[in-house]
């Protein structure tokens, strides 16, 4: 970019005006021309001096170490808080959606089963009525049926202990 | 995926698919202003290139709910500067001035170190000011954006913007002074 097309352009620099390609020529050509600048000057002290500032060198490994990073990032170890859903961040969003139509689709399949399963007994209104046995199934607890094999059972058993002291 | 015509709202829409070539071009397209605005603010290479590898991780992080509400540039440009001004509270910048003790012979070695000093002063000049003059000064003169695209980045008004930059400049111009181009 020559003298007079940045002069032309220098109160648009000053005031951020331009495009950033437009910038960039302006700005490059600053750089190299004292007598540009110093008209810039007078317009704007501060942007005429920061323009002689060095444009610092980037490192020449610094795509490396970004990516070093990131790949370190995304493969890193669990920490030992561990989060159970962190799986759930680094999921792709299709897979998201995915996800929560089979917990959907799994949770009515279930519902829908288990509502045409047998219906439990009634329970009793009244604890007085109510018969325990009845009630939760404990038939474990109760007498043993007479003539059973358990009756039996006990029959010799108490015999047994009543024999032998 | 080194397509100019692939815009940066298509590459991050890709990277948050895990299309890590996608995120190489990101890296390739913006790391260079990215760690030039790191490295003005907080003077050193080291603590520049922490930054802007933690930008990178964090654009990585965002990536799956990526969406192209702003400018690719000004949400970037909001990391960078947010990295910066945490740091900044955490650490004064410190800028290390390599001006040799005696003068080189060759000739125009006069004149480079006449830039490195200027170059120098500047450097800190700028590590003089609080973090927040600081990074308006960067975004405006180093950068080149508007009031409104500061505004956009910084979170702030217009107004707010037009506030800080008046402190700011008017903070840096006694520093400058002894540099100003007769």
């Amino acid at each position: 970019m020559r003298c007079r097309d940045t002069q032309n352009r220098l109160v648009s620099y000053a005031d951020g005006q331009l495009s950033q390609s437009e910038r960039d020529q302006v700005q490059d050509h600053l750089r190299e021309c004292q007598s540009c600048r110093t008209i810039l000057g007078e317009l704007d002290h501060v942007a005429a001096v920061l323009l002689q500032a060095d444009s610092p060198a980037v490192p020449s490994d610094l795509t490396t170490r970004i990516m070093a990073a990131a790949r370190d990032h995304m493969y890193r170890e669990p920490s030992t808080s561990w989060n159970p859903l962190s799986w759930w961040r680094l999921t792709a969003a299709p897979m998201q959606a995915a996800t929560v139509g089979v917990l959907i689709i799994g949770l009515g399949l279930g519902f829908v089963l288990g509502s045409s399963a047998a219906s439990p007994k009634q329970v009793a209104t009244t604890s007085s009525q109510a018969d325990p046995l009845d009630i939760y199934q404990l038939d474990y607890l109760g007498e043993a049926p007479s003539g059973s094999l358990a009756d039996s059972y006990l029959t010799l058993i108490a015999a047994t202990n009543e024999g032998g002291r | 995926m080194s397509d100019p015509e692939v815009s940066d709202h298509q590459l991050m829409q890709a990277v948050g698919s895990g299309d890590h070539k996608a995120f190489g071009e990101i890296v390739r397209r913006h790391q260079t202003w990215a760690w030039r605005i790191a490295y003005r603010f907080l003077g050193q290479d080291e603590h520049a290139t922490d930054v802007v590898q933690e930008a990178f991780l964090r654009l990585l992080d965002a990536s799956s709910r990526y969406q192209a509400t702003a400018k690719f540039t000004t949400y970037f440009y909001q990391i960078i500067s947010r990295l910066c001004l945490d740091r900044a509270e955490r650490k004064r910048p410190l800028y290390l001035a390599e001006i040799p003790d005696s003068p080189d012979p060759r000739p125009g070695a006069v004149e480079e170190i006449e830039r490195q000093e200027v170059s120098a002063g500047i450097r800190a000049a700028l590590s003089a000011l609080p973090p927040e003059y600081r990074i308006v000064i960067i975004l405006r003169y180093f950068e080149g954006l508007s009031g409104q695209e500061i505004a956009n980045v910084l979170k702030k008004t217009p107004k707010g913007v037009e506030r800080l930059l008046a402190r700011a400049r008017k903070s840096l111009e006694p520093l400058l002074r002894p540099y100003y181009e007769k």
